[in-house]
């Protein structure tokens, strides 16, 4: 029973998310409500592929804004770091 | 008669030398004498003195030996206790050097994964937002992320190909190229925008990599 609730309720999340999408949609074109619906396959796989190469590319910017700032942090501590001959001696 | 007295006038001469001599004997004995007495007392008290002194400096030297044993033993000591300083010395070196490693080793990675993390969440979404406006480098020398080549995506823009192309049901079941949509999506001002930002950006990256 709580599983079926949740199915339920998650169904009807997506249909109410759905409804609203559909209706700025036709509100934002001017189409009716049948071809943004008949348009959402379309959408969605032009979604998907957007933001798989806006990933690709975020992850790259990612990759060089770490190893920058690991070798920023790196030159840092050698800076601040003691030398070997600063080392007191008794 | 005359012959006496000749006698005793030729040898007259001879015995007031012989007196004088012996007169003088006498007076260089006495001076001997006294000068042996004096010399006697001088040794005496010399003697006296070197027995003196040989009693006091021959304990002071034993004192003063016993004395340089016990600093001898002192020092060995403090040898010991330097060279144990030495070894403490060496090991919180160690100690010193190994918590450093294990601190700024994480600590750097962990920087570098928040710098990363950040520039991509930021770069994720201005590219939706500032579709056409290369993003600020998160850092000196950091990437730009706008670039001719690369797709962009402006949430309005979908809007109006979609309108622009009223039989895009048609389309809409075949695979979807992200890269065929993008000049559709985007305006040639944009465009030219676009690759204005990514040379700056290029620019920016090729000094601050030499």
């Amino acid at each position: 029973m709580r599983f079926w609730g949740t199915v339920v309720f998650g169904a009807a999340l997506v249909s109410a998310g759905l409804a609203y999408y559909v209706r700025e949609r036709s509100q934002a074109t001017g189409q009716s409500y049948t071809e943004v619906v008949r348009q959402l396959p379309a959408e969605a796989r032009r979604g998907y592929g957007e933001a798989r190469e806006r990933t690709r590319l975020a992850v790259g910017d990612g990759l060089r804004a770490a190893r920058s700032r690991e070798h920023q942090v790196e030159r840092a501590l050698l800076a601040v770091a003691p030398r070997d001959g600063d080392h007191p001696t008794l | 008669m005359t012959d006496s007295l000749l006698t005793v006038a030729a040898g007259a001469p001879s015995m007031a030398l012989r007196y004088a001599a012996a007169f003088f004997l006498v007076v260089v004995g006495i001076g001997l004498i006294y000068a042996l007495v004096r010399l006697g007392g001088t040794l005496g008290s010399a003697d006296k003195l070197l027995t003196d002194v040989d009693g006091e400096v021959v304990p002071l030297l034993k004192q003063a030996t016993e004395t340089l044993d016990g600093v001898n033993s002192e020092l060995d000591k403090v040898d010991v206790v330097m060279s144990s300083v030495v070894d403490v010395t060496e090991k919180v070196d160690q100690t010193t050097r190994v918590v450093e490693s294990a601190i700024t080793v994480p600590a750097k990675k962990a920087a570098a994964f928040g710098a990363g993390v950040s520039q991509a969440v930021t770069s994720f979404f201005n590219r939706g937002t500032d579709a056409g406006e290369p993003t600020e480098p998160h850092e000196p020398g950091g990437a730009g992320t706008g670039r001719a080549d690369e797709p962009t995506w402006a949430p309005g823009a979908d809007a109006a190909a979609t309108a622009a192309a009223p039989n895009a049901d048609a389309v809409g079941d075949a695979p979807v190229d992200p890269s065929s949509t993008l000049p559709v999506d985007t305006p040639p001002s944009t465009a030219v925008t676009d690759a204005v930002g990514d040379a700056a950006g290029e620019q920016a990256n090729g000094t601050s990599d030499a």
